[in-house]
């Protein structure tokens, strides 16, 4: 190799490399832990049931996010918000219909003060799924043993119930029959799932 | 100008750097299983390493098998004595990367001047003390004894290829960088990477066919010999110890295991802008993480290596290159750190860099070459403190008590016989340490519950908790089925622990609705 040519090359690694330091953004950091989160193959063959904390009830899950609610509530500040966040990372307990499916665990929520009385939610809380890529994905509320699709606004990525008033709420879509395939929406989905807000919760006690 | 004799500069360049920034290290070093950074998954291999299981997959045998030998010196907490072996691994890399890199110098074979010595020393520790290196130092983590291990090979070809072009005999060289790169991969799978470099060091040109045969037989004899360490694996998951994941007891077991099956998905699967975005960004790591005092320094460097040691520009070329592809291709909460590869690339090359423009400055005359040498070592040495001082607040993990801390109010306030949901990194892996630990509470079972979808997972619970397994808790809980005695808590940490300690622990109850 000639000298020039070293030279050219040298300087050409040193251009690319400066133009790649100067990169302007970092990427978002991805959100998987060491611990899989879903995992479809293993989860299309175990029976329904067994997957993950979300039961038919759901309250479970909830029930522990509105105590928190409670002490928190509490201590707010007025005009404070608060953002709950549920981690669901279950997915597909067969729903309703031959393709609807519960992408999320059931949420339910319930507030009561100190003295365990029911709190109720001021008209500006409001319940949020994050990024629903899944096509028709539509938030549903538990009623009696059935769940019926509520009203939802698409705001971005999202779906949002408002006002919302306690109960059992979950996210559902319409997935291909060969759903354990859609391996990243699920994902996606799960994982970026539920969320509460409730600004001036405790408002009227 | 004093000069060290051309055998003794890479030992004394490693030697130095090591002894710096293992110093740095031990001031940063976590007291224990932190939740920082890369190393959330220490809980993980300290708790596997205290009950001798199998930590998450690929399963990482080497350094299993080393935390088992420091597992057995009776001083100080378990996960303390790891995280200094860590930072000894980590450190002590840096040895093998100044013989390596000195001996690729476009003037090896000479004395090397002092001020040379100081600013070679001046880089590798500034790659030691760069954040992404740094950081998995001071913790229980495993590239540090990837890097090691495969830069320990690498060193080993060069000596081999050296013996052979003096016509000595060279397959215990040989052989013993297979070993060492069968070990690296036992310590992160990634080391596999390496063994297109390292054929590329023994088996590429310059050499008769049948020579190169020869060499091919003791250097996968190496290999093979190394990677018996994998079988740990199947041995310590037929014992059945708590943390054993994915049981690795069966050929099939042992392949989901070690080839990360349940990983696979993070492969790829961004679209091809972010992609490319995050290309980009890693391409850009290397100069970030060394400084831009070692851009022109590397750049110098590669030019060297390709007019005088051009297996050793493709052998690193090929590291570098394939730990950028795979850092951008695999999507995880740490895969920044798959490209430290990369960065010790940049290092050793910089490190060539600063004999090339040495070797560029000498027709300049006395002058110049006085000049470059006080210029270029203080500019160094410059760097190496304003890095370390600049960024050891950010990195220290030394007051990263939270973890132990969360896991020990969370034992503390469980029932007897509780069985604990948990279903994040940060709350399983500090609790399975504390849990599986001498004293900790043998009563308590922590349940994951996104392991719980794993048959594997499930069984070893019913074998070790005696819970019933056959569907989920909460199911079981509201059928009226969970059995009394073993109350459920679901362990709340996202929200709390980023807030306040006061909040570490926070336990709810599961109870019937």
């Amino acid at each position: 190799m000639t000298r020039r040519l070293t030279a050219v090359a040298g300087a050409a690694l040193m251009t690319l490399l400066a133009v790649a330091a100067l990169w302007p953004s970092a990427p978002p950091p991805a959100r998987a832990q060491t611990a899989p989160d879903v995992r479809l193959r293993e989860t299309a063959a175990a029976t329904p049931m067994s997957v993950g904390l979300a039961s038919a009830s759901g309250r479970l899950t909830l029930r522990l996010s509105s105590a928190r609610l409670d002490e928190d509530s509490l201590a707010l500040p007025d005009g404070a918000d608060l953002t709950l966040l549920a981690q669901p990372t279950y997915v597909a307990l067969p729903g309703a219909g031959s393709n609807l499916l519960r992408i999320s665990p059931a949420i339910t929520i319930t507030v009561r003060d100190a003295g365990g009385r029911d709190i109720a939610l001021s008209p500006a809380a409001r319940l949020t799924f994050s990024q629903p890529k899944a096509e028709a994905a539509a938030i549903y509320r538990l009623n009696g043993d059935a769940w019926r699709a509520v009203q939802a606004a698409t705001l971005g990525r999202s779906l949002v119930v408002q006002p919302v008033s306690p109960g059992t709420y979950a996210l559902f879509a319409e997935l291909s029959r060969d759903w354990p395939l859609q391996h990243e929406i699920l994902t996606a989905v799960a994982l970026n799932a539920a969320r509460l807000v409730a600004d001036d919760l405790a408002t009227q006690p | 100008m004093p000069r060290i004799p051309d055998r003794f500069a890479g030992a004394a360049i490693g030697l130095s750097a090591a002894a710096g920034v293992l110093a740095a290290y031990l001031l940063t070093l976590a007291p224990g299983v932190v939740w920082s950074g890369a190393g959330v998954d220490s809980g993980d291999l300290a708790a596997a390493v205290a009950v001798g299981g199998v930590p998450h997959p690929t399963g990482y045998p080497t350094v299993m098998l080393l935390g088992l030998a420091v597992r057995a010196i009776p001083l100080g907490d378990l996960a303390l004595r790891l995280n200094v072996l860590t930072a000894l691994a980590a450190a002590g890399s840096l040895l093998p990367l100044g013989l390596l890199a000195a001996r690729l110098r476009p003037r090896s074979g000479t004395a090397m001047p002092a001020p040379e010595v100081a600013s070679a020393a001046a880089v590798l520790t500034l790659y030691g003390l760069a954040p992404l290196v740094w950081s998995s130092a001071i913790v229980t983590e495993v590239y540090a004894f990837a890097s090691l291990f495969l830069w320990s090979s690498l060193y080993a070809a060069e000596r081999a290829l050296a013996a052979s072009q003096a016509g000595k005999d060279e397959w215990r060289w040989v052989a013993t960088a297979g070993v060492l790169l069968g070990l690296g991969t036992g310590a992160h799978m990634t080391v596999t990477l390496g063994a297109p470099a390292l054929a590329a060091v023994l088996l590429a040109g310059g050499r008769r066919q049948r020579t190169k045969w020869r060499l091919a037989a003791p250097a996968a004899a190496g290999v093979v010999a190394g990677c018996a360490v994998y079988i740990y694996l199947p041995i310590a998951a037929a014992l059945d110890p708590p943390i054993n994941w994915g049981v690795p007891s069966t050929p099939d077991r042992f392949w989901s295991v070690v080839s990360g099956e349940i990983y696979h998905s993070r492969l790829g699967g961004t679209d091809v802008g972010a992609t490319a975005a995050k290309a980009a960004w890693l391409l850009g790591e290397p100069v970030r993480q060394l400084t831009w005092v070692s851009l022109p320094l590397l750049a110098a460097g590669a030019v060297s290596l390709i007019r005088v040691h051009r297996r050793a520009a493709l052998a690193t070329g090929w590291i570098a290159i394939s730990a950028l592809a795979f850092g951008t291709i695999y999507n995880s909460r740490d895969d920044e750190v798959l490209i430290l590869p990369a960065l010790t690339v940049a290092a050793v090359w910089s490190v060539v860099g600063l004999d090339e423009v040495a070797r560029l400055a000498a027709p300049g005359g006395a002058r110049v070459h006085r000049l470059v040498a006080a210029v270029v070592p203080t500019l160094l040495i410059a760097s190496v403190v304003i890095r370390g001082t600049d960024v050891a607040p950010e990195i220290s993990l030394r007051d990263a008590t939270h973890a132990a801390a969360f896991a020990h109010a969370v034992l503390v306030q469980a029932e007897s016989g509780s069985v604990l949901l948990t279903e994040d990194d940060r709350a399983t892996f500090p609790l399975w340490y504390a849990r599986y630990t001498p004293g900790g509470r043998t009563d308590v079972t922590v349940l994951d519950l996104r392991l719980w979808q794993f048959a594997w997972y499930r069984q070893l619970l019913g074998r070790h908790a005696g819970i019933p397994t056959e569907t989920s808790p909460a199911t079981l809980l509201a059928a009226g089925k969970w059995p009394a005695g073993r109350p459920l808590w679901a362990v709340d940490i996202d929200v709390g622990a980023a807030r306040s300690a006061d909040v570490l622990a926070n336990l709810r109850p599961m109870s019937p609705p």
